[in-house]
């Protein structure tokens, strides 16, 4: 119970205190923040952290003034954090124009500020592995190299080339050195790319750089601006690269402030290995967060390949495996109290070797350490096996990750993938069912339906033959003796005509014109039978739904609204009939509403008659036969839809061009009501709370 | 709807009727008594200004910081304590005659450098007094903070009682007169704001009117004696206590990063009635109104003890705003709130609230009579507080055997297709079938908490009764508590969900019998996955179904019940008209509610209650044992557990769904609470399917069998044999390391670090604790 009211579990927001920023503690819990992972829905589900607080580093940092007094001296305003390969903590203290140097444990070590040639507001700092330290002097329009004992060893200016005009703006904000001694420098507001330098400082070459991003609306522009109008208009540029971090094989990733391909990994032909991969998630507890964009700020690459992102706008840490699948995400709540663990304003990240998470914050003017957890750690290790094909290694984790969390699904997934591996599909199958994966699922099924053709194979032939003779001597039978119906029902008229209208729907579907016509003509169909009719489209249509087997529909029936299907169907049809009446008669049509309301019904008969059969067939076929299905499906609508246009041309006596604008009509008709019904339902809500706003006021 | 229209309309043509004769009868009289009245304030004002010429002493003058130059007269003497005072300024000092500390009213001068304390804070470091006011001819968003001597306060009265003094605070600008008394106990000194006498109001005459306005200036909250004990980071000597989760140190440095160090939490967390439109707090709520300074070998604990309902804890470090490190009590007595102008809530102005809440306001410091005291002595002090103001009882010895707390999930509502379903998640059979399998391993105690047994499931609230027979019904809930019985362990229902209503059962209308902000709109909130809106029941209309329902829980032979939220968790008023209650008599619904389950029960327990529910419990669940860690704040002490270890049990919370199962685990030892699980017969993917308890990570009983047993054992060994005894220390041996200490001898010490610990002559494994008794080692346990 008590949790009832945590901060997760409420949709943000009392309903009278509607603009309440809710957010009030989760009762006890260790963390300040909430985890989420995604499931294969795409809902964000919460989970025990991944990662707790595991301290703060650079809070005590005390200096020599000179006078040989410590003095303290907090950091302020630092732009990034760069940690070695023996975990040390090096951090651009950007507004101190200096660097920091901290051991492993975070205890203060030097500061370096180059007094040869003081730095000037430093953004960036690497360190090789060699010992040599590279910084980005952002204020100086440098970058630097330091070497072990901290001398200064070169520095890298301004690039000359032809390739680089005088607009181009060299004020570099970070920095990755390759195995090989070339330096990659991202330059603040250089949309050209990052700027390769060889060891020995010549420029190379740009590298990674952005494709600009054309939108819809540019290209209206540029077809229907003149020439002079588009020299004003500002020009399109390819985003900027903000930040840039470089793994252990030597793929460089770069993070832009662009809608998609936020994150690039390089490799070092400077092809993006993930083209088709969104990163940045969004995560947000009140309106004004809902309005906010995904801004990816730094990100960082630990000893496994994981990549941790941070979203400075959103306050959004998000890690992903080294595929760049989403591991999960948390978020900091909006709050001016500085808490530990809690960014408000992270501007850069770093991971140690014990895959440890350092986040740079420049409004706290600290770093937030985090640790990562039991589970952290298993999903980690399992997704890791996962992911290099190690599946029955990786099945022990997968259990772990389980038992801390039952509710992760990727959990299952990675379970699934295992015993499909070992070839025990009948457990592949079940675990793929949990994980909500549809595919996984219909591969399984359909090893497990090659086994059981191959056991039975005898027996299928055998009962092939013995239906096929059933079924002759069935029919010779029945033409030998004719078998009625029983007719021990009362209502006799009723069910003479009902059942005749009904089996008129046959006639239709062999003879669509002549059959629509004998609907009206020769009293083939009443509002009884279209009601019949339509009901039974309404009942398959939920059956089917909720039927379809798996593979085809992987979502659980519980986040199916059956009763919003039901009404969108419902309600389309209904407009569709209205609007198709009132079309006809303006269009000189010869349709009583009767005869577009029954034909309507009637037109959907296709789908009474298929869809349930296709459900049924739908959960022994595997997506390897996707294409049947979808076939059948789709001839179904296309054939519904054929006999909606014969009914058209049938009952309205039209031909079929008039047929063609009739319809047009009818479906720009819907569009108009639709309009109008919401107009008037905005207006009216409007008026009534006006009127309640009025009846307070007064009654206060 | 029309005839509130007519009587409304009718109501305020009598109204205008009533003023405008007012208004002339006013002038009638007016002119003949106009002259009188403005020889009278004329008067008044003489006095005022005769007194501010009389002498220093008459005027809150002092240099920072009061330097006793012989002001101090002896006012009073206690059993431990005496009291100087000075008239002229209503400072006074404590001394203890066990130790010979003197507390101070004011900033203590040791280390007082002039240039750190400069503007607002210098005046506001003098005075006794320090107050917000709003002024609604002016700004009615703003409270404007000042303090008495810049707001050229007088002390307007001061008379000695026989146990203290009563002084009497005035600004005569604003027209606040603010009577307050101090009083000696035996080892503590009370300061009290009075209601008597309290005014807030300015009277303008006519002829002042003329050349001034009327700002309608109106008293929000005073500060009393706000830096009493307060003291600069110079020695570093000390820290401060604040009851954020279990207790948390602000340690005095004189260096300390970050900007905003600054604590102000609303005791017993924020009243939702006043929170529309604010971001809640993300600190934990304070449970318990105390407070504490150590500085040197000298401590006290401040305990706020009348209108801490209406209070706030307000506490920084050196360097926030001045050189001193201090922690005190905010008396509020309006409120802000945020009023919406129209129905969709988008805009929408502050304010405050017009009416004073008005009530004597006190808070004791109790001064530790020993040298050297600690947060130990500070917690064991208020464990005194505790059993001799609120009447708890220490535990009364019955076995050394823990009980288990084990919360079973009965059942939710399922997510569907067409509409929603029951889930059961563990029957009454099949929990009699866990409780059985957890007897065959061991497990002799266990208390069972049956959540989501309510006729709907765990997320409907409302219509409990009778139990859903796909969950036993009520048949089979009594066989499984007579099971129980029979096996001697104990049964609770979890009761919190009478704190909201989303079914419409139990005669309850939304709009009739929901609790009402200030804003007169019902309170309601979504929970996450359900578009179902969950109402707050009025706290007197909750008490009328509680009480109706009592009768069936008795038919069940059930233990007790389990509060928790809006009954001992949550303190709102209530606008509704109907249940109309202001905070302090919500608190008091909420006792009787206790009061009265425990008389028809026999037991009561709480889920992460305020300190005024206490005193109704045996048990405590979800207690916190961590803090804010807000950034400056030090370190976690575990002060309310050494407070209610032996009073009370309690269970921090559940151990499989805690963030971090071993740290919970070391945490649980070393602040002597009990295990505690959440499990369900079901298996945890089916938490998936219902509507609320996806929050649940991994509850399936036999995946946590081993634990239960485990964790049972190893509690059982560490503090079976104390359940009953207090916590008389509490130390850090080295980073990590921590030792408990009972009355009985006992030491546990318990490891949180990867690498072993040495103490004298015994080791502590890694992440592990041990046992110590007198004169060296007892046993040593490999802990997970």
């Amino acid at each position: 119970m008590k949790l009832n009211l945590s901060k997760w579990m409420i949709c943000l927001g009392l309903v009278c205190l509607i603009s309440i920023a809710f957010i009030p503690a989760k009762a006890n819990a260790d963390v300040p923040y909430r985890t989420f992972f995604e499931d294969s829905n795409g809902r964000s589900i919460p989970t025990r952290p991944a990662y707790i607080p595991a301290g703060v580093v650079a809070k005590d940092i005390y200096v020599d003034n000179g006078n040989g007094e410590m003095v303290y001296s907090p950091l302020k305003r630092p732009q990034d954090i760069f940690i070695d390969g023996n975990d040390h903590i090096y951090i651009a203290d950007t507004d101190n124009d200096r660097i920091v140097h901290f051991a492993a444990d975070g205890t203060f070590v030097q500061e370096i500020k180059v007094p040869e040639s003081p730095l000037k507001s430093p953004q960036g700092v690497f360190a090789a592995e060699n010992g040599d330290i590279y910084i980005a002097d952002t204020g100086n329009k440098r970058v630097v190299k330091l070497d072990k004992k901290l001398q200064l060893q070169q520095e890298f200016a301004r690039p000359q080339s032809s390739l680089i005009n005088e607009t181009f703006i060299y004020e570099p904000t970070n920095m990755v050195v390759d195995s090989r001694g070339f330096v990659y420098v991202v330059s603040k507001g250089s949309y050209q790319g990052v700027i390769q330098f060889e060891p020995g400082g010549q420029f190379f070459g740009f590298f990674g750089a952005n494709a600009t991003e054309v939108k819809v609306m540019d290209v209206v522009r540029k077809l229907l601006y003149t020439k002079e109008q588009l020299s004003r208009q500002v020009r399109l540029l390819p985003p900027i690269i903000r930040n840039i971090d470089i793994d252990r094989q030597g793929f460089i990733y770069t993070v832009s402030g662009s809608s998609k391909e936020q994150v690039k990994k390089l490799n070092i032909r400077s092809e993006n290995v993930w083209k088709e991969l969104s990163f940045g998630e969004k995560l947000a507890f009140s309106q004004e967060e809902r309005d906010k964009e995904v801004q990816l700020s730094d990100l960082s690459v630990d000893a496994n390949g994981n990549i941790t992102v941070i979203d400075k706008n959103l306050n959004v840490v998000s890690q992903y495996d080294a595929s760049g699948k989403l591991q999960f995400f948390w978020k900091s709540p909006t709050s001016s109290m500085a808490i530990m663990g809690l960014n408000q304003s992270p501007v850069a990240v770093a991971t140690n070797s014990r895959n440890e998470l350092f986040i740079l914050d420049d409004a706290l003017n600290l770093v937030q350490q985090l640790k990562p957890t039991q589970l952290g750690a298993a999903i980690h290790q399992a997704f890791m096996l996962s992911q290099g094909g190690k599946y029955k290694e990786s099945e022990q984790n997968w259990e772990e990750v389980v038992k801390l969390n039952a509710l992760f699904s990727p959990a299952y997934y990675g379970m699934a993938q295992a015993a499909f591996n070992e070839g025990d599909y009948e457990k592949a199958k079940d675990l793929y069912k949990l994980a909500g994966h549809g595919q996984g699922y219909s591969d399984s099924y359909w090893q497990l339906r090659l086994l059981w053709f191959q056991k039975h194979f005898s027996l299928i032939a055998n009962s092939m033959v013995i239906s096929l003779v059933v079924f002759f001597i069935a029919a010779r039978l029945k033409r030998k003796y004719k078998i009625a119906l029983p007719s021990n029902l009362r209502w006799k008229w009723l069910r003479q005509t009902l059942m005749r209208q009904l089996k008129h729907a046959f006639y239709i579907l062999k003879h669509p014109l002549e059959g629509f016509s004998d609907l009206r003509f020769l009293n083939r169909g009443g509002y009884l039978s279209a009601f019949v009719l339509l009901g039974s489209t309404v009942l398959i249509l939920l059956v089917k739904t909720y039927y379809t087997g798996f593979s085809f529909n992987p979502k659980p029936a519980a986040d199916i609204n059956g009763s919003l299907i039901m009404t969108g169907f419902l309600v389309s049809w209904t407009s569709w009939v209205v609007c198709n009446y009132l079309i006809g008669t303006i269009q000189q049509g010869e349709a009583r509403f009767k005869d577009v309301f029954v034909g309507s019904s009637y037109a959907l008969f296709p789908f009474v008659l298929l869809a349930l059969p296709l459900a049924l067939i739908s959960n022994v076929l595997t997506l390897s036969e996707g294409s049947i299905y979808q076939a059948i499906e789709w001839g179904i609508l296309i054939w519904c839809g054929l006999l909606f246009f014969w009914k058209i041309q049938s009952l309205q006596n039209y031909s079929v061009g008039e047929t063609v604008v009739n319809i047009l009509l009818t479906l720009l008709a819907m569009v108009i009501l639709w309009v109008l019904v919401f107009i008037v339902f905005g207006l009216a809500s409007e008026l009534a709370g006006f009127i309640y706003t009025i009846y307070q006021e007064v009654s206060k | 709807m029309k005839r509130l229209f007519v009587s409304k309309r009718g109501l305020m043509t009598v109204v205008v009727c009533i003023v405008s004769i007012a208004a002339l009868a006013s002038f009638a009289i007016a002119g003949p008594l106009a002259d009188k009245q403005q020889d009278e304030v004329k008067v008044s004002a003489q006095a005022a200004e005769a007194k501010d010429t009389s002498g220093a002493s008459a005027v809150v003058k002092p240099a920072a910081p009061n330097l006793d130059k012989g002001e101090y007269k002896q006012i009073a003497e206690s059993k431990y304590l005496t009291l100087k005072a000075n008239s002229g300024t209503g400072h006074f000092t404590v001394t203890d005659k066990r130790t010979g500390h003197v507390w101070k009213s004011f900033p203590d001068e040791k280390g007082y450098i002039e240039k750190e304390n400069q503007g607002k804070w210098k005046a506001n470091l003098e005075s006794p007094l320090l107050y917000s006011y709003v002024e609604f001819n002016v700004r009615q968003d703003l409270a404007k903070e000042d303090n008495l001597k810049d707001g050229k306060g007088i002390v307007s009265k001061f008379e000695a009682t026989g146990q203290g003094f009563k002084v009497q605070y005035e600004i005569p600008d604003l027209g606040f007169v603010i009577p307050a008394e101090v009083r000696l106990g035996d080892d503590y000194v009370e300061t009290k704001i009075l209601q008597d006498g309290l005014k807030d109001e300015r009277v303008f005459t006519e002829a002042e009117l003329k050349t001034k306005k009327d700002n309608e200036a109106r008293l929000v909250s005073v500060r009393l004696f706000p830096f009493l004990g307060a003291q600069t980071s110079e020695e570093e000597n000390g820290y401060l206590f604040l009851p954020d989760g279990s207790g948390a140190i602000v340690e005095f440095k004189k260096d300390r990063g970050g900007t905003n160090n600054y604590y102000s939490e609303r005791v017993y967390g924020a009243d939702w009635a006043y929170s529309a439109n604010t971001i809640f707090s993300i600190r934990k709520p304070v449970r318990m109104p105390v407070f504490g300074i150590k500085s040197g070998k000298q401590a006290m604990i401040g305990v706020i003890h009348d209108g801490s309902e209406y209070a706030n804890l307000v506490a920084a470090p050196s360097k926030t705003f001045s050189q001193y490190n201090w922690v005190t009590a905010e008396q509020n007595f309006r409120f802000m709130y945020y009023q919406y102008t129209n129905t969709k809530k988008t805009a929408g102005y502050v304010s405050y609230t017009k009416d004073i809440t008005a009530s004597d306001r006190s808070v004791r410091y109790y001064l530790i009579g020993r040298k050297d005291a600690d947060y130990v002595q500070m917690a064991a002090r208020y464990r005194q507080y505790l059993t001799e103001e609120l009447g708890m009882q220490p535990l009364q010895a019955n076995g050394n055997k823990l009980e288990l707390q084990l919360h079973l999930l009965g059942a939710d509502s399922e997510r569907g297709f067409l509409r929603d379903s029951y889930l059961p998640l563990t029957t009454t059979r099949q929990a009699q079938e866990i409780v059985q399998e957890l007897n065959t391993i061991g497990i002799e105690g266990m208390s069972i908490t049956y959540l989501g047994w309510q006729r709907k499931g765990f997320s409907q609230y409302g219509g409990s009764f009778p139990l859903s027979s796909k969950l036993g019904g009520n048949d089979g809930m009594q066989q499984f508590v007579d099971f129980t019985h029979a096996k001697g362990y104990e049964v609770y229902l979890d009761a919190s969900s009478y704190s909201f209503n989303n079914t419409g059962k139990d005669g309850f209308r939304r709009n009739r019998d929901g609790l009402r902000d200030i804003g007169a709109s019902v309170m309601e909130y979504y929970t996450r996955g359900s578009d179902k809106k969950n109402t707050f029941v009025s706290p007197r209309f909750a008490e009328k179904v509680i009480l109706d329902e009592l009768s069936n829980a008795q038919a069940l032979h059930v233990d007790g019940y389990v509060f928790g939220q809006g009954i001992g968790s949550l303190l709102n008023t209530d606008f509704n008209e109907n249940y109309a209650a202001t905070r302090e008599e919500t608190k008091q619904i909420q006792q009787r509610i206790f009061e009265t389950t425990k008389n028809a029960l026999g037991h009561v327990q709480v889920e992460d209650g305020n300190v005024y529910a206490l005193q109704y419990v045996n048990h405590v669940q979800g207690l916190n044992d961590d803090i804010s860690n807000d950034l400056f704040v030090d370190r976690g002490v575990p002060f309310v557990q050494i407070a209610l270890h032996g009073l009370v049990t309690y269970s921090a919370n559940y151990a499989n769904d805690s963030d971090d199962y071993e740290t919970t685990f070391l945490k649980g030892i070393e602040y002597g609470a009990v295990p505690s699980f959440i499990v369900t017969y079901a298996k945890s993917q089916q938490l998936l399917k219902t509507r609320s308890l996806g929050k649940f990570y991994s509850t399936y009983y036999k995946d946590w069998l081993q634990e239960m047993a485990m964790q049972y054992q190893q509690y059982n060994e560490a503090l079976g044999d104390v359940r009953n005894q207090f916590i008389t220390g509490h130390r850090s041996l080295a980073d990590g390391v921590f030792e408990t200490s009972y009355a009985g001898g006992k030491r546990i010490v318990v490891n949180y670090n990867a690498e072993p610990y040495a103490g004298n002559g015994w080791i502590v494994k890694p992440k592990d604790f041990a046992v110590v008794k007198q004169g060296g080692i007892e046993w040593l346990k490999n802990g997970l």
